[in-house]
């Protein structure tokens, strides 16, 4: 009996084991999906990015259009996009027509051979009138495959009344925003313990970059095929001072590195608890309503690195393209066309309050001052480097773990040459 | 049962000839080899061909990958993040392991001294716990730690600690490991508290009430009748914390997002999930895993030799 038993016992854990060490190794199944003789398009839109309204104005007018075909949109949600379009994309079988993906994912899979080029449609799509930061990052030896579908850009959103109280103008340079959060910090003037002058999370690697832009520095360069990381460039190290400056004496949300929490400066900002953050237009809707009521919220763009110039943001958002597996090009390209179409760019200012990827349509924006510091962003912008590799130092949190090490106070040239080295490596590969 | 089935059926038909017999049987087993050979067999084989081979997202989208030997293990072994990760790996789920089967077979013993209604409450309790997703759990022990509310950081401030209120466990990585080891010791003691208590609840009363009767402690009981009866059952579920928590990669990647020291928390699956899918480097990745799978019969080979070595027995 007790040896019967041992010997279940062993049994039955040899095949646990056995199944555990097997799964632990299999590789994550591919999604599947059919394909079918039957003229239906599918379009993979990403979570929150394109709005009911949008959606159903595409899918009824391209039926309307094309009698007997239809287009079937699945939402696709952000985590792990990059993974799910290595497989999905790769095969006739199983890949979307049309993808959107984020900006700075869109060199990868430029590059690779997964994408129809967009050349011929260039002109039809917007032409010169497209977000050029987007156009880069879309683009692969000056061939377009994935088009500028959308964009954000940060602008910053301050405390009227605790400008007023501590003293401090609206800052025009760099150095006058630092100031500007350190008399801030300094006054407190709401008496908060945790009283941050301008709320930058240090894991919030996107914001920062705008510093690093306007300075004129860059993630990467790329030099005859070859790419450097360019985070120990005097520009980017000027801007890393700054921001090092920034976060000791301005800003007490260096430490924050939790990217949920980063995402919703508001948070603080109702609470009393910063005088500032660099946030997008659409954060607005978040803020109590109170404190818009009371005259108490005011907008600006990012500063210039010398009086009267220009700032720099990255703009966040997405590039859409047709995948080079499809069998349904031809309609694909018609239903591109649809979504480069002013009812459809409109609604992403209307319903989303993004940028539409074609600028011509920003106007739908509006004209107050957070739809035109919003659309100039956006103009301005830079992008990550249109690098192949890219999604591999995203995918290994290169910058975020650098703008963190930067925000908790470490040495910038030593942090700068270790993430440069594996910039360069990583880029590379 | 072959004896209860015996007793019961007195042979009316026996198998017309044995081979007959053997191509049934073959036949039956058929549906269950071919799950496991479509399920597992095919997607390892992939593996073992993919680490010989260059594949990065070129071949991905149809470039022909190129057979090269062992390059890909060797840029691995040779590579020092590699080695680091390796010894992270070890020495947590060691930690996570021996944490989890102490802490779940002290939690069973207890359950065999408490009043019925509470042992079925406790277990009701843990069966919750355990089948909580990870993601669920994950999010709570996010909010136990988070630097602006979390109750642990305050709770340690309020018992004089400094600089416990609002920090940043997540920031360090010897505290991110904290965080990560209660969590897992968490969701991996109730399996052990069922398994240990299942088998103490076998036990032949008499033997430990005489050694009781002998004058032998609760420790001594312990040590030396209960343990030896269920010694197969924790060998059990030691070598499986230990093969689950080397291969644990949600806990971690999930509390890496929110970290920003991501290159020094790496595991061996975070790391092996960083080259293949986010890397897109999918032969060195599987170079990676095939050498964690190696790792992993290391750590339960005297498990499997002891399995076989039964098998011969009986």
């Amino acid at each position: 009996m007790a040896r019967i038993a041992r010997r279940t016992v062993l049994g039955w854990g040899g095949a646990v084991t056995l199944v555990a060490l097997l799964a632990g190794c299999s590789p994550s199944a591919s999604s599947g999906g059919g394909g079918s003789d039957t003229a239906d398009l599918r379009v993979w839109l990403m979570n929150n990015s394109v709005s009911e309204p949008a959606r159903d104005w595409l899918k009824s007018t391209f039926e309307e259009e094309h009698p007997g075909s239809t287009l079937t949109i699945e939402i696709q949600q952000w985590d792990g996009i990059v993974s799910k379009l290595q497989t999905s994309l790769a095969s006739a079988e199983s890949t979307p027509d049309i993808i959107e993906f984020g900006n700075t994912q869109a060199p990868t899979f430029a590059s690779v051979g997964a994408l129809l080029s967009l050349e011929d449609m260039k002109e039809q799509l917007g032409g010169d009138s497209l977000t050029q930061s987007l156009v880069d990052l879309g683009s692969s030896d000056g061939t377009m495959y994935a088009a500028p579908f959308y964009a954000g850009s940060r602008l910053f959103f301050y405390r009227k009344d605790m400008f007023q109280a501590a003293g401090v103008a609206v800052p025009t340079t760099i150095d006058e925003l630092t100031a500007a959060a350190a008399k801030l910090q300094a006054a407190n003037p709401s008496g908060n313990a945790n009283f941050s002058g301008l709320y930058l999370p240090g894991i919030s690697w996107q914001s920062a970059l705008a510093w690093q832009f306007t300075n004129g520095g860059r993630i990467a360069t790329e030099d005859g095929g070859t790419w450097k990381g360019s985070l120990s460039s005097p520009e980017s190290q000027k801007a890393l001072s700054q921001l090092q400056e920034l976060w000791q004496t301005g800003s007490t949300a260096g430490g924050v590195t939790d990217g949920v929490v980063a995402e919703q400066p508001w948070v603080p900002f109702n609470a009393d608890e910063t005088a500032m953050f660099f946030g997008f237009n659409w954060h607005l809707d978040n803020i109590d309503p109170a404190l818009i009521a009371a005259d108490k919220v005011g907008f600006f763009a990012f500063p210039g690195a010398e009086a009267g110039g220009t700032g720099h943001p990255f703009a966040g958002g997405s590039n859409i393209a047709i995948s080079a597996k499809s069998q349904k090009q031809d309609l694909a390209k018609e239903a591109l066309a649809l979504i480069f179409s002013k009812p459809f760019q409109d609604y992403f200012a209307t319903e989303g309050g993004w940028v539409a990827g074609n600028l011509d349509y920003a106007a739908a924006l509006g004209s107050d001052e957070l739809a035109t510091l919003t659309t100039d962003a956006v103009r301005n912008s830079v992008g990550t480097p249109a690098a192949q590799n890219w999604a591999l130092v995203e995918g290994a949190r290169v910058i975020d773990d650098f703008y963190v090490a930067v925000a908790a106070g470490g040495d910038v040239t030593a942090l700068a040459a270790a993430a440069d080295e594996r910039l360069t490596s990583l880029l590379n590969e | 049962m072959t004896a209860i089935l015996r007793r019961d059926r007195p042979r009316v038909t026996a198998p017309r000839s044995p081979r007959a017999g053997r191509r049934l049987a073959y036949l039956l087993i058929l549906p269950a080899l071919c799950v496991v050979a479509v399920g597992l067999g095919y997607p390892l084989a992939r593996q073992v061909v993919m680490s010989f081979q260059e594949f990065g997202l070129q071949q991905q989208f149809g470039q022909a990958p190129v057979f090269i030997g062992l390059a890909n293990y060797l840029t691995v072994l040779t590579d020092t993040t590699f080695w680091e990760v390796l010894g992270r790996s070890l020495a947590f789920c060691f930690a996570c392991a021996a944490a989890t089967v102490v802490v779940g077979t002290a939690g069973a013993m207890l359950l065999t001294q408490v009043s019925r209604p509470i042992a079925v409450g406790v277990q009701i309790i843990m069966l919750v716990a355990w089948a909580m997703p990870v993601l669920s759990s994950l999010q709570v022990f996010q909010w136990l730690f988070d630097p602006r509310s979390g109750v642990i950081g305050w709770t340690l401030g309020q018992l004089g600690l400094d600089g416990m209120v609002g920090y940043n466990w997540l920031s360090d990585p010897l505290t991110f490991f904290i965080v990560a080891g209660l969590l897992i010791t968490w969701m991996g003691v109730p399996l052990v508290v069922f398994l240990v208590y299942a088998s103490v609840t076998q036990l032949d009363e008499s033997m430990i009430e005489a050694a009781q009767l002998d004058g032998a402690g609760g420790w001594k009981r312990f040590r030396h009748i209960v343990a030896p009866s269920i010694a197969p059952v924790l060998l059990l579920v030691s070598l499986l914390q230990v093969i689950w928590d080397l291969r644990v990669f949600t806990q971690i990647y999930i509390l890496q997002q929110n970290s920003g020291i991501s290159e020094q928390t790496n595991v061996l699956g975070t790391f092996v999930y960083q080259i293949g899918l986010s890397g897109g480097n999918y032969g060195l990745a599987s170079a990676a895993a095939m050498i964690m799978l190696a790792v992993s019969l290391l750590l339960c080979w005297r498990y499997i030799t002891a399995l076989l070595r039964q098998g011969d027995d009986l």
